[in-house]
C-alpha cells in the first residue's frame, strides 16, 4: 500500500513523514530543501488489520488473474500475476509513504510541481495524504481541490491543530469532510497527535478504494466550460489514464504539457479553445484567473461555514515584531553579519577551539601509546613510520577539527530551524539582484558553506536555467567546511589571537570574490534578468532538538567517513611517495630524494611569486584536489609532525605573509574532485574543466596581490 | 621483517581495500550531508533502491 504525502511548503509534510517512518529527514523552512521524493515504510505500531485485508484482497485478485490467464494459455500474464501475488505476500501489512516536494498547485511551472504531478499521474499511488496547515487553511485548500480532481483515494490531514486551537480557533471537521467529499483527520505532526488515526483512515480509504465523493466545485460559466471540455477529451484522458475532469481543468488553464499528453487533434484543440474563449468573454477575465477565482470562492464559502478563525496567533504577532527588526531595510544585513561574527567567535575562539584542543591532546596521547606499543613489539622502523608518521599523523590531524565543524553547524542549524534563514534569503534577494541572481539562489550558496556538492545539486530547484548555471559557477566561492581544518591550522600557527577575525575575513573574502565574478558573468555570458522571487516566511519557532541533533549527527558521520576513507587513502599514498625514491629505496625523513619531493620541486616554482617556495606547500595544495582536508594531513605527514607540533613546523615553511597568500589560494582555487564531478553532471565536462582552470588561475592572481599587500604589513 | 610486521601491513592493506571499495561504491555521491540534501534519494544504489509504487 503506497501513499503520497502532498501539501504546501512548510505545512509539516516532512515532520509527518518522520513521525510515520522514523527516517532521518531534514526539516527546513526555506525553499529548496526537498526537491526529489523520499520514501519510507510506516513503522508505527497499530498499522492495523486494514493493510493486511487489503493485501489479501489483492492476492485474491492476482490468483483469479492467474487462473484466467492459465486457462487461456497466456503464460506471460499468468507468470506476472503470480509474481505480483508473491510480491504482495512479501509486503503483507506494509504501508509505504512517499514524501513529495512542497507545492502550491499542480500546474507545471516549477520542477517541484512537475515531480509531484508526474508521480501522482504516472505512479498511481493507492492513496494521497494531503497535509493542510490549519493555521493557513485557505491557501492550503487550493491545492486540496486540485488533488481531489485527480480522483484518487485521499485523506486530508489537518496539521498544526495544536497551534490553531491554542489561539482560540475551531474547525468543524465533519462539515469540512462533507463539503470536500474526503475524510479529514486533525493532527499535530510535531506533537505526534492524531497520527495513528490518520494512518487508520488512510488505510481504510485506500483499502475500500473510496474515491472523493465530490469533484465539482464550480458553477456558472466555469462549470459549463470545464464540463464541455471534459466531454470532448474523455476518451483521450481515459486512454492515458488521467481523470477527464482533471485533464479538462488543466486544458482550461492552458496547460501545454497536458495538451501534448492528450494528443488532441487540431479540431479538438480549436474546440477547447473556443469553449475557453467563451468563458473568458462571459466572465470578463482570463482563464487562469477564472479558475483561481472559482476555487477561492468555494474555499471562502467553506471556511466561512466550517472554520472559526482565531485572532492573530501569538506566534505570528511575535514573528511580525521580530521581522520588523531582522528584515529592516537598513539593519537586516548588519544584524546578519553580527550574528555570523558571533557564531564564528564562539566556534573558533571559544567553544570549538577548546574542544578541538582537547581532542588533539587525546589523539596525540593515543598516537604515543600506539607508537610505544609497536616499538615494544619490535616493529620494523619503516612499518612503524607508516603507521605513526603516516596514518596516525595524517588522519589524526584532520580528526581533531571535528568539534569545530560540529559546533559551527550546531549554530547554523539552530538559525535554520528557528526560521531565521528564510529571512536571510529574503534579505539577500536585493543584494543578489545586483549581480543578476535572486534570493532563491541564496539557498544553494548557503548549502555550499557545508559542502559544494549538495549545493550544486540544489540548484536544480531554480526554475531559470540562466540563474541555475550562474549559481553553480559561483557556489564554489562559498568556502566549504572541508577547508575549515586548513584555516584553523594556519590561524592557530600564525594568528592565534585573531582566529575569529581571520576566519570571517576568509569567508567574507570568498563571498566578495564570488560577487565580483557574478558581476562579470552578469555583463558577459549571463545577460538577462533573474526570475521573480516569491517565498513564504513561516513563523519563528524554537529550534527542534531532534532536527538539530539529526543534522549534527549527519555532519559528524560524513566528516568521519571522509576521514577514514579518502583522507586515509591519500595519507598512505603521500607517506609512500615521500618515504621512497624512484628506485623504492627508503629515504631519510624529510628527504629531498623522495618521489614526492621530486614532483613537488617541479610544481613549486609556480607558487614562488606567492611567497611559498617549499615543495611541501605545493604538494599539499595538489592533494587538496582529492579532498580539501587532505592539505592538512599532507602537511602533517610531510613535516613528520602531529596535530600539536604541526603549527610550529608550518612556521618553518611559511612566513606570515606567505601564510595569508596560502590561505587565499586555498579559499579560491578549484574545489575537490567530487565538486568538479557534480559540476560536470550539471553543466557538462567542458564547463567543469573551464571552471577548475579559471578558479585556480583566479586564486593564483588574487593570492599574488594579497601576498604583495601583506608584505607591507608583516 | 617479523611476523608482526606482516600482520600490521596486512591489516593496513585490508583497511585500504575497504576504504577504496567504499569510495568506489559511493562514487558520484558527495560524501557529504544527506540531511538537507534535496537529492539524497538519488544517491542510493539501484540494487538497494526501493522498487517504488506499481
Amino acid at each position: 500500500m503506497i501513499f503520497a504525502l502532498a501539501g504546501n511548503q512548510n505545512c509539516g509534510k516532512t515532520t509527518l513523514f518522520n513521525q510515520l517512518t522514523g527516517s532521518n529527514q531534514h526539516v527546513g523552512n526555506f525553499p529548496g530543501v526537498t526537491v526529489e521524493r523520499k520514501e519510507g515504510v510506516v513503522t508505527r505500531a497499530g498499522r492495523g488489520a486494514i493493510p493486511r485485508l487489503w493485501h489479501r484482497m489483492r492476492q485474491e485478485e492476482r490468483h483469479r488473474a492467474f487462473h484466467e490467464a492459465a486457462r487461456d494459455n497466456a503464460l506471460r500474464e499468468a507468470r506476472d500475476a503470480m509474481r505480483e501475488a508473491h510480491e504482495d505476500r512479501r509486503r503483507l501489512g506494509e504501508i509505504r509513504v512517499v514524501d513529495l516536494p512542497g507545492i502550491y498547485s499542480l500546474s507545471p511551472y516549477t520542477n517541484e510541481e512537475i515531480v509531484t504531478r508526474d508521480f501522482l499521474l504516472d505512479s498511481h499511488p493507492d492513496g494521497i495524504i494531503n497535509i493542510v496547515d490549519a493555521t493557513n487553511i485557505e491557501r492550503n485548500l487550493y491545492l486540496t481541490l486540485q488533488l481531489i480532481e485527480l480522483h484518487i483515494p485521499m485523506v486530508v490531514a489537518l496539521n498544526m491543530m495544536d497551534e490553531f486551537r491554542a489561539n482560540g480557533g475551531t474547525i468543524k471537521i465533519k462539515k469540512l469532510s462533507e463539503e470536500l467529499g474526503v475524510p479529514v483527520v486533525p493532527i499535530s505532526a510535531v506533537k505526534n497527535e492524531g497520527i495513528d488515526e490518520l494512518i487508520h483512515a488512510a488505510a481504510a480509504t485506500a483499502a475500500a478504494r473510496q474515491l472523493p465523493a465530490r469533484l465539482d466545485f464550480c458553477s456558472g460559466a466555469v462549470h459549463r466550460c470545464i464540463h464541455a471540455v471534459a466531454h470532448l477529451v474523455e476518451d483521450h484522458a481515459e486512454r492515458i489514464g488521467v481523470p477527464p475532469r482533471f485533464a479538462a481543468t488543466k486544458l482550461v488553464e492552458g496547460d501545454a504539457p497536458m495538451m501534448e499528453r492528450l494528443a488532441l487533434s487540431e479540431n479538438e484543440k480549436d474546440m477547447v479553445e473556443h469553449s475557453v474563449t467563451e468563458m473568458e468573454q462571459e466572465l470578463g477575465t482570463d482563464r487562469e484567473a477564472a479558475l483561481a477565482d472559482m476555487r477561492y470562492c468555494f474555499i471562502d464559502d467553506l471556511v466561512r461555514t466550517a472554520v472559526v478563525k482565531p485572532g492573530e496567533s501569538r506566534e505570528h504577532v511575535r514573528s511580525v515584531r521580530m521581522d520588523a527588526v531582522l528584515t529592516h531595510k537598513y539593519f537586516a544585513i548588519p544584524i546578519f553579519l553580527a550574528i555570523m561574527l558571533l557564531i564564528f567567535w564562539l566556534t573558533f575562539g571559544v567553544i570549538g577551539s577548546f574542544l578541538s584542543d582537547l581532542l588533539s591532546t587525546g589523539i596525540d596521547a593515543v598516537t604515543a601509546s600506539v607508537s610505544s606499543a609497536l616499538g615494544a613489539y619490535g616493529l620494523n622502523p619503516v612499518v612503524h613510520s607508516l603507521v605513526i608518521d603516516g596514518v596516525f599523523a595524517g588522519v589524526g590531524s584532520v580528526l581533531s577539527f571535528l568539534p569545530i565543524i560540529v559546533v559551527l553547524f550546531f549554530f547554523l542549524s539552530m538559525l535554520e530551524d528557528s526560521g531565521y534563514m528564510a529571512r536571510v534569503a529574503f534579505v539577500m534577494d536585493k543584494l543578489l539582484r545586483k549581480i543578476g541572481l535572486s534570493g532563491r539562489s541564496f539557498v544553494p550558496m548557503l548549502i555550499g558553506f557545508g559542502c559544494s556538492v549538495p549545493a550544486i545539486m540544489a540548484t536544480r530547484t531554480l526554475s531559470s536555467e540562466r540563474d541555475r548555471r550562474m549559481t553553480i559557477l559561483l557556489t564554489p566561492f562559498m568556502s566549504c567546511s572541508a577547508k575549515l581544518p586548513i584555516y584553523a591550522m594556519f590561524t592557530m600557527a600564525f594568528f592565534p589571537s585573531h582566529r575569529a577575525l581571520v576566519m570571517i575575513c576568509l569567508y567574507a573574502g570568498g563571498m566578495a570574490v564570488g560577487v565580483l565574478c557574478g558581476l562579470v558573468l552578469k555583463n558577459t555570458a549571463f545577460h538577462g534578468k533573474p526570475v521573480p522571487f516569491v517565498m513564504e516566511l513561516p513563523n519563528y519557532r524554537m529550534p527542534s532538538p531532534k532536527s538539530v541533533f539529526l543534522l549534527l549527527w549527519d555532519k559528524a558521520k560524513d566528516f568521519l567517513t571522509r576521514a577514514f576513507t579518502v583522507i586515509f587513502i591519500a595519507t598512505i599514498v603521500i607517506w609512500f611517495l615521500q618515504t621512497f625514491d624512484t628506485r623504492l629505496n627508503v629515504v631519510a625523513a624529510g628527504g629531498e630524494a623522495s618521489m614526492l619531493a621530486s614532483f613537488g620541486r617541479f610544481l613549486s616554482p609556480i607558487f614562488a611569486p606567492l611567497g611559498f617556495t617549499d615543495w611541501r606547500a605545493s604538494t599539499a595544495l595538489l592533494t587538496g584536489f582529492s579532498a580539501k582536508e587532505a592539505v592538512v594531513s599532507t602537511l602533517a605527514v610531510l613535516t613528520g609532525t602531529n596535530t600539536a607540533t604541526l603549527p610550529a613546523a608550518l612556521a618553518g615553511i611559511f612566513t606570515p605573509a606567505a601564510a595569508v597568500a596560502f590561505l587565499t589560494f586555498t579559499l579560491l582555487y578549484t574545489p575537490c574532485v567530487a565538486a568538479v564531478a557534480a559540476v560536470k553532471r550539471e553543466l557538462g565536462g567542458g564547463h567543469a574543466a573551464a571552471m577548475a582552470v579559471c578558479q585556480s588561475g583566479l586564486a593564483w592572481v588574487v593570492a599574488f596581490f594579497v601576498y604583495r599587500a601583506a608584505l607591507l604589513f608583516v | 621483517m617479523h611476523p608482526i610486521d606482516y600482520l600490521v601491513l596486512g591489516l593496513l592493506a585490508l583497511l585500504v581495500v575497504l576504504a577504496v571499495r567504499y569510495a568506489v561504491r559511493h562514487r558520484g555521491r558527495c560524501g557529504g550531508g544527506c540531511a538537507g540534501c534535496p537529492h539524497a534519494d538519488g544517491c542510493r544504489s539501484p540494487r538497494k533502491r526501493d522498487p517504488g509504487p506499481k
